[in-house]
């Protein structure tokens, strides 16, 4: 039986991963092998990685998300992490690993809000944050 | 802990995850104790092959805080001075993570020869600035 294989979700003109738990090398190839395979069959514009269920990332697994979106833009798709969690990010803020390389969004709803997905008639009041990642 | 494979690695992060948080560490604490015990162990895997990571309690009070000690009978780490002088860029990204986790620590020490490297990483649980 395989383990760990991070769903791929077809939401309109995008891709929802949420990944969960402990993304293994292997899961991490696995994931890129077929994202790789839906976004060149397929009509999406982008992929949200939703990572609310991550518990933990290192640099290691920061590396490996890092080598995932930038395949991914290479093939002309945009990514959007989101979901990390406080612990997450100020950890990597202290070991000095940075995460420009991404574009992050606060919230899955901000997330496809910034990919124009939204509810119509939502009301303004809830701020919508989306960290547009620094050309290096 | 033995520490030979992936799996061993996210067995330790969530021991030391675990003992932070059963020694009263927040979550934020707990998350950096978790995180220098993964790189550490991952570091032994990926360089290594096999070694073993020990975590023990450290200091009372405000001054409370964990040891990380990772153990390895490896080939010893090359460009050690540069890697924690922050001036070594790999296109693997190594060295990123042992930096990492100099940064996170109130105390870090590495012994390295070519038969075998042990780190120690001192990392404050408690609200003490480290």
């Amino acid at each position: 039986m395989e383990e760990n294989v991070v769903p791929i979700i077809a939401l309109f003109d995008q891709l929802l991963v949420p990944i969960q738990g402990e993304l293994t090398d292997q899961a991490a190839d696995s994931l890129v092998a077929r994202l790789v395979n839906a976004v060149e069959g397929g009509s999406a514009d982008g992929v949200i990685l939703e990572l609310s269920a991550v518990w933990m990332m290192d640099s290691h697994l920061c590396a490996l998300l890092a080598r995932l979106v930038q395949t991914l833009e290479l093939m002309g798709t945009s990514a959007v992490v989101t979901g990390l969690s406080p612990e997450i990010v100020t950890t990597l803020m202290e070991m000095g690993v940075t995460m420009d390389r991404f574009t992050t969004a606060l919230s899955l709803e901000a997330a496809l809000e910034s990919v124009g997905i939204g509810r119509l008639g939502r009301s303004s009041s809830t701020p919508i944050r989306v960290n547009a990642r620094k050309n290096p | 802990m033995a520490v030979d494979t992936e799996l061993d690695v996210s067995r330790v992060r969530r021991r030391a995850w675990d003992l932070a948080r059963a020694l009263g560490a927040s979550s934020f604490a707990a998350q950096r104790v978790a995180t220098a015990a993964s790189e550490l162990a991952r570091n032994i895997v990926i360089h290594a092959g096999h070694g073993r990571v020990e975590l023990r309690a450290i200091g009372s009070g405000g001054r409370r805080g964990m040891t990380v000690r990772a153990i390895d009978s490896g080939r010893g780490i090359e460009n050690l001075e540069r890697i924690l002088a922050g001036n070594y860029r790999s296109k693997t990204g190594l060295g990123k993570g042992l930096l990492g986790v100099k940064r996170m620590s109130r105390r870090f020490d590495v012994q390295t020869s070519p038969t075998g490297t042990t780190v120690e990483a001192d990392v404050a649980l408690g609200l003490d600035p480290h």
